[in-house]
């Protein structure tokens, strides 16, 4: 794991040599490959030639395009399609879990602070004690399951959004906006609807040690589990 | 022209697996060596699917080496698969040249210019 994030910043720091024109299109080709469905770190290895192939052509005055064609997207799909392995389902739960683990951890405390921030409001004092509600857990599946979509939207689209960049469209951002607006004032609604139904309380240290334990089970699997 | 990137298509890993059993390489180097033998609709980026692909059915060995622009460079050479597929590749290519000559040999060009 620790690999992947070395990779990670060396591609980054190495990206910035990289002039205006050049940037976006990677920009819009690393986005891309990361939101595939092909492995962490085959992935930063790909980014890793693929920026290797860039420089090379900035260096020289070439444009990209004559490196790797006018269509970015058939040229990384066509990478995808000889790079992707099939992973058995329990190597996609183990691969996921980390993150997993990490995301709960972060609701949870988020949760716990929210909370805390309208008790205070009220007048009363912190409030050493963690209610878990249907509410919440309804919450954080919502709130897990949109994040993961927009980023894998973002991600799917990046060429084409790049391209309409050049003609924003106000309405359709206003209507975009106004839509996640909604979403986010529905899940506080649903949230305060299913409040009464509590799942557990606990004492803030138990909590404490919950987190610690997802934490540890986090990098546990990381370093030692991974399956590649 | 669009007939001549079919052909090509078939034969194009054969190609690279000679540029490669040459001497150790890299993506780059492949492109130009095959540029300079006449593929010149090639670039970097067109094989380097097919580089992923060789690799990923061990007829390739790949080494990381520093290169000057920074990344690290994969060095590319054959395996004993590899060395064992070339060989394959040439004698049906061979075979597929002496076919086609022999039926092409009574046949005369029209006298169409190269440019259709």
């Amino acid at each position: 794991m620790n690999n992947v994030k070395k990779l990670i910043k060396e591609n980054y720091n190495l990206s910035k040599k990289l002039n205006g024109v050049n940037d976006i299109i990677f920009t819009d080709i690393v986005c891309y490959l990361r939101t595939s469905p092909l492995d962490e770190y085959k992935v930063e290895e790909i980014i890793q030639d693929i920026l290797d192939m860039i420089l090379t052509a900035q260096n020289q005055g070439k444009e990209i395009k004559e490196i790797i064609g006018e269509d970015y997207k058939e040229f990384c799909d066509s990478i995808i399609e000889e790079a992707k392995e099939e992973k058995s389902i329990f190597k996609t739960c183990v691969n996921n879990a980390p993150i997993t683990f990490e995301i709960i951890g972060i609701l949870i405390i988020i949760d716990f602070i929210f909370n805390n921030i309208f008790h205070l409001l009220k007048g009363n004092k912190v409030n050493l004690e963690f209610t878990l509600t249907l509410g919440s857990i309804v919450n954080f599946l919502i709130t897990g399951f949109l994040a993961n979509f927009i980023v894998n939207y973002i991600g799917q689209n990046s060429f084409q959004i790049t391209k309409k960049r050049s003609c924003p469209n106000k309405i359709k951002d206003f209507l975009l906006l106004m839509g996640l607006f909604i979403i986010f004032f529905g899940v506080g609604i649903i949230k305060k609807f299913l409040s009464p139904y509590v799942i557990l309380r606990t004492k803030i240290y138990y909590l404490g040690l919950i987190i610690l334990v997802l934490i540890f089970l986090s990098k546990y699997i990381k370093e030692k589990v991974i399956i590649k | 022209m669009r007939d001549k990137s079919q052909l090509l298509r078939g034969t194009l890993e054969g190609c690279i697996l000679k540029a490669i059993n040459d001497e150790e390489t890299y993506g780059y180097e492949i492109a130009e060596k095959l540029k300079y033998y006449g593929f010149d609709d090639l670039s970097e980026g067109t094989i380097y699917p097919l580089l992923i692909r060789l690799e990923k059915n061990g007829l390739l060995n790949s080494e990381k080496k520093e290169s000057p622009y920074g990344p690290r460079r994969k060095y590319y050479t054959l395996s004993d698969k590899g060395k064992e597929e070339l060989e394959e590749f040439y004698i049906s290519w061979e075979m597929l040249k002496n076919n086609i000559d022999t039926l092409f040999k009574d046949y005369k060009k029209q006298g169409r210019t190269k440019n259709e």
